[in-house]
């Protein structure tokens, strides 16, 4: 009887769960593959600006010198393009939507370059000067990045 | 002779899902003629391909619409194929396959979810759009979008899919195809659809022909008109595929085509999934786009026809797109004449105006 | 696949030679595709594309600016969608396209008339 077609799914909806979740209250289940926003380790970042070369969208903005990395949320459009392309692996996507606003907003990661590393480079500045003039140095310190301290003159070979 | 009337309809109206303005010149309650007026959603993207370089593009392509956002990528990436003369993989070639034909059930689902908005039963409606979850829900894990996949790229596909994920896959759709059929025989059971459906936008297998109509608009009218047929980019030769049509020339005919349509792609992927070798994914693209390139896709509408032109530059010079709407809205046109006013918006749904798709 | 089957119509031929073709192919049983301009330094490149049994038929010439065209509305009428786009996109005049179904220019809602008309600068030339 086609007036009773419908009335099997009627009846199975009124005692069946409901398919849908009450989001945002409870919250939204998404898989993993999900490419929702793009996450950076900056850490891990060489500042090669890859990334923003490859962005279908220029959304992304490398600063070499302040070794910063810049992402303006609004223009991205998760198409995974950095991720596939970055040499050094330190994007990744997250199955998380970025939250609406008012405001488009960039936001800027930048990396935190450890104290230590300054003072190996003065060493190895004092090593190549003296080893131009070829005299021994007082001090050849190797570049290691524990602070410097007196170490025995090199024994003519291996250093710089 | 009675009282004339014109009456605007659109470009917001409940049941149009895309803007389009329709000028309907009214005799009494029939409608002696329609005049279309589109451009509400005009966005030059074949202009952009000349500020993006022809590997970016690929994202932009498949923006053009969101229901056929995979075909669109598909399509362009199939032409630069063309034209660089890049044989793609098999494996890379099975996968476009398998996407674009859940691509075409979301379609039609969603299709299926209008008409019966159109006709005022929501809970249809409502449950045609639930089972298109279902492969929404699988184009989130294979590809990580719902409605934009960014899957295709020159060369191949950027993600592959795994055996056992694909083994899921034929597990869910081999469990859906039940669903699909009792929510489907609605539409050709309940009289008051029936009603609304049968002898409705009546196109003749001559006004077909003369109006170049293409998709299930003209495969509903006895041409069994199908590019799938001839089509080498994807693997329909390997898969058992025939063009689905009838000779009822009206807007039921053109609904059984549609589902006909999901339970043939249903089989084509379980087939897929069984036949799809390993392999890899995608090719190197060496050098630029030289020369020009047409290339044609069926996608759910109908056919869709791209032309591509490079001067051996990373950008391309032009890209041309002719999407099925753009051949259908002739026909709706010729289809709307003589039919009662409160037959329109079956009519226009009938042909699955995707505006977006025709004005880009 | 596609064929790239390219019949290119010489300038001095070119509005009586284009409907003798277009008729030729209608007469033989050929499909409607599409119709594309292209902007080309020398002025603009129409190609028009017809189908049968999924082999692709082309027809190709070269129009110089302002210089106008003959629809072909009155062999294939559902042209009007692609010439009257080209219209309104490039400014190429096309004329006698079939009464009704000329728009004159309003067809795509656009906040510059004619966008397409000149040479893209920069990119790709």
């Amino acid at each position: 009887m086609g007036y009773l077609s419908f009335a099997g799914t009627i009846l199975g909806g009124l005692f069946k769960k409901p398919v849908t979740t009450q989001y945002p209250l409870k919250p939204a289940v998404l898989p993993e593959e999900l490419r929702g926003r793009v996450l950076i380790d900056i850490q891990k970042c060489i500042s090669c600006g890859m990334c923003m070369r490859k962005c279908p969208a220029g959304a992304i903005v490398v600063d070499r010198g302040a070794k910063s990395w810049t992402i303006n949320r609004f223009a991205c459009v998760q198409c995974a393009t950095c991720v596939d392309n970055c040499p050094v692996k330190c994007l990744r996507m997250e199955p998380q939507y970025e939250a609406p606003g008012t405001v488009k907003k960039a936001e800027t990661f930048v990396k935190q370059v450890p104290p230590q590393t300054a003072t190996a480079t003065v060493t190895l500045t004092a090593v190549k000067t003296t080893a131009a003039t070829g005299v021994q140095p007082p001090q050849a310190a190797t570049p290691a990045p524990a602070a410097p301290q007196p170490v025995p003159p090199a024994d003519g070979d291996g250093h710089a | 002779m009675g009282k004339h009337t014109v009456v605007p309809f659109g470009p917001q109206h409940p049941v149009l899902p895309e803007p389009i303005h329709l000028d309907l010149e009214l005799d009494d309650e029939k409608v002696v003629r329609a005049i279309p007026s589109i451009g509400y959603i005009h966005r030059g993207l074949e202009k952009l391909v000349e500020k993006r370089e022809f590997k970016e593009y690929v994202f932009i392509a498949e923006r053009i619409c969101g229901i056929c956002a995979f075909g669109h990528g598909w399509g362009y990436c199939k032409s630069v194929e063309g034209l660089m003369n890049i044989e793609i993989p098999l494996r890379a070639k099975y996968l476009r396959t398998i996407w674009h034909e859940l691509s075409r059930i979301h379609s039609h689902l969603l299709w299926l979810g209008l008409m019966a908005d159109g006709m005022g039963f929501e809970s249809l409606f409502m449950h045609s759009w639930r089972l298109r979850e279902q492969v929404l829900d699988i184009f989130e894990k294979t590809t990580g979008g719902r409605v934009i996949f960014s899957a295709c790229k020159i060369g191949g596909v950027r993600r592959d899919i795994e055996d056992s994920e694909l083994h899921g896959i034929a597990t869910i759709l081999k469990g859906m195809r039940d669903e699909v059929r009792t929510i489907t025989d609605i539409f050709f059971k309940e009289p008051t659809s029936v009603s609304r459906l049968k002898d409705v936008g009546i196109l003749s297998k001559e006004a077909a022909i003369a109006t170049c109509a293409v998709g299930p608009m003209v495969r509903a009218s006895g041409i069994p008109l199908d590019y799938r047929v001839a089509d080498t980019s994807g693997v329909y030769r390997e898969l058992n595929f025939t063009p689905v049509s009838t000779d009822t020339c009206d807007c039921y005919g053109r609904c059984w085509v549609r589902v006909q349509e999901i339970f043939a792609s249903l089989d084509m992927i379980c087939q897929a999934i069984e036949k799809i070798p390993a392999g890899d994914i995608a090719v190197p693209v060496k050098g630029n786009p030289n020369g020009e390139y047409f290339a044609r896709l069926e996608q759910p509408r109908g056919e869709a026809f791209y032309y591509v032109k490079g001067n051996n530059t990373t950008h391309l010079t032009r890209f041309r797109v002719r999407t099925p709407t753009n051949m259908n809205l002739p026909a709706m046109v010729e289809a709307l004449k003589g039919c009662d006013y409160a037959d329109v918006p079956m009519i226009v749904l009938t042909i699955d105006p995707c505006i977006s798709c025709t004005e880009r | 696949m596609s064929s790239q089957d390219l019949v290119t119509i010489k300038p001095e031929n070119r509005p009586t030679d284009l409907l003798q073709e277009v008729e030729n192919l209608k007469f033989q049983g050929y499909r409607f595709v599409q119709i594309c301009c292209t902007r080309v330094p020398e002025g603009f490149e129409l190609t028009y594309s017809f189908d049968k049994d999924y082999e692709l038929k082309n027809l190709r010439f070269t129009l110089a600016d302002g210089e106008g065209i003959t629809s072909i509305t009155s062999l294939y009428l559902p042209a009007f969608v692609c010439e009257n786009e080209i219209h309104d996109l490039f400014g190429v005049p096309i004329n006698h396209i079939a009464k009704g179904l000329d728009f004159g220019g309003k067809f795509f809602r656009l906040a510059e008339k004619t966008p397409w008309h000149d040479l893209p600068k920069g990119g790709a030339h």
